[in-house]
């Protein structure tokens, strides 16, 4: 399957995700500066590094990016500092979705990763990882601990949810005639949506003759959905009778 | 229609979203300052710029708020440096939702900015934007492009969701008999919620019996609904009876 960055998020470039690093050069060489392809004025006033450098040469550093929301990692870019020639040649992955066990990818064995300034090398994961954050331990370097890069992500949706309940009353129109009968009860959503959402709406008490078939009908259904509201509508059809229908409904989208 | 922040999340001041910049003149003039009326210790130059300072001056720069979950844009604010004569005096909105794809607010025009060091210039925007990320681009400015800025949202509910089944058994108090019988089952959700949540319970399986006057009568109830689980009460009542009932149930929290 050929990979492809297409129509995935880019996580540092979107503001969606927190960085913090083991140690800083100082405050010009920060996390501040790690995103891909980063660049600063040029000018001879030094106005922060091309990358994030790391304080302490060892592989005891790190840069962590985390989410508060979990997301589907699917690939990740490093580069090198575009100023100076430092890169990092070999690092390793750690991550968690639950912010408290730590996993190791590939079982911490060492990626492939920057030979020059500027040349941008895309890791695609063995199998998408699910995490909240993840971390780059660089475990080989050339000049100094210092590194440009992304993650990329599948677009992620939050959900909300909304949930109620509606009564037909007791003893109505169901309760006698024949042919198609129904009862609209109009219901207003406690919170507006910010979208037309998706409702499930069934029965919690059902309180119906059946016919002289020993037919039992009933249906309940939503119509006339939007983001403040919907109708919800008792049912029954032919000879069968209803003294009483009471349902739940769940609305919710995804965003 | 009067416009007001009242009531509105203010973003930045509540540390509710990530700040990525283009550039900043240093690590002393980064988006750490941004905050609207943020001031530093006048009686020292040790501490930092009352703004965020591009390093470079052209229409390139930009400074970007992620949030995670969509949130509902209602204003920006703008103000000048408070510590030196520097200020946008116009600039543009981009935004996104699943932050793939970036649109420009009223199509890249430009918006009114500051006209002094700080004047607080609110933008309500014509209509709310459904968003994760916001950048404002400065695209003129006096001196030098500075800003400090406020993002305002309206309040976002959190959705958290448990599903589960529950099962009356067989041969019940509801299998014989007349007047109100019932069942009670316990249930205990697999996650205590935060907040006592609403209950959706309805039927998906109904095995029944109609009384001599063909009624069919089975309905389900939450009922001492805590945090920690509810009892599911099935009943029958009059002549009917009923051989099982089993019912799913949604509870959802929204804080």
């Amino acid at each position: 399957m050929s990979q492809s960055l297409t129509g995935l998020v880019h996580l540092l470039a979107n503001a969606q995700c927190h960085l913090r690093t083991s140690t800083n050069w100082d405050g010009n060489h920060t996390q501040a500066n790690a995103v891909l392809n980063y660049q600063n004025s040029k000018d001879a006033r030094f106005d922060g590094s091309e990358a994030w450098c790391a304080s302490v040469n060892d592989t005891n550093q790190f840069i962590i990016a985390g989410c508060e929301v979990p997301r589907t990692f699917v690939a990740l870019s490093i580069q090198g500092r575009g100023d100076a020639d430092q890169w990092v040649t070999s690092y390793k992955i750690r991550y968690s979705l639950d912010n408290v066990t730590w996993v190791d990818y590939r079982n911490g064995a060492a990626i492939q990763g920057s030979t020059d300034r500027n040349t941008v090398t895309t890791h695609f994961f063995d199998t998408p990882l699910r995490a909240r954050s993840v971390a780059i331990h660089p475990l080989t370097w050339s000049g100094h601990v210092s590194l440009r890069f992304e993650l990329y992500t599948q677009p992620t949706l939050s959900t909300f949810t909304q949930i109620g309940h509606v009564d037909s009353g007791a003893n109505g129109v169901l309760n006698s005639g024949t042919g198609a009968r129904e009862i609209v009860v109009p219901v207003t959503f406690p919170v507006t949506f910010s979208k037309v959402p998706e409702i499930a709406l069934t029965f919690d008490l059902i309180d119906s003759t059946a016919d002289e078939s020993n037919q039992v009908r009933v249906e309940v259904e939503a119509r006339n959905v939007t983001a403040k509201s919907f109708e919800c509508v008792f049912k029954t059809w032919w000879h069968s009778k209803v003294y009483s229908l009471r349902g739940d409904w769940t609305a919710s989208i995804n965003e | 229609m009067s416009q007001t922040t009242t009531g509105l999340v203010q973003l930045i001041s509540n540390a509710l979203c990530h700040l990525r910049t283009s550039t900043n003149w240093n690590a002393d003039h980064s988006q750490d300052n941004c905050v609207l009326n943020y001031t530093n210790d006048k009686s020292t130059t040790r501490d930092g710029a009352e703004a965020w300072c591009a390093s470079i001056l052209n229409t390139d720069q930009y400074i970007v708020a992620g949030c995670e979950n969509p949130r509902t844009f209602v204003a920006v604010a703008l103000q000048g440096r408070g510590d030196l004569d520097q200020w946008v005096t116009s600039y543009k909105i981009r935004y996104s939702l699943d932050n793939v794809t970036w649109s420009e607010y009223r199509n890249g025009a430009a918006i009114q900015g500051c006209a002094d060091r700080n004047t607080v210039n609110t933008h309500y925007f014509d209509t709310p934007i459904r968003a994760r990320s916001i950048a404002i681009h400065p695209l003129s400015w006096n001196t030098h492009i500075s800003l400090r800025c406020e993002f305002y949202t309206k309040p976002v509910l959190t959705a958290f969701t448990q599903v589960g089944q529950v099962n009356s058994g067989n041969n019940t108090p509801m299998l014989s008999g007349s007047g109100d019988r019932n069942v009670v089952v316990p249930v205990t959700f697999p996650v205590e919620f935060s907040k006592v949540p609403d209950i959706a319970l309805n039927l998906q399986y109904i095995d029944c019996t109609a009384d001599s006057n063909n009624q069919v009568r089975v309905k389900v109830d939450p009922k001492n609904i805590t945090t920690k689980g509810f009892d599911a009460v099935f009943a029958t009542w009059s002549d009917s009876k009923a051989y099982r009932l089993i019912a799913d149930y949604s509870a959802t929290v929204l804080e």
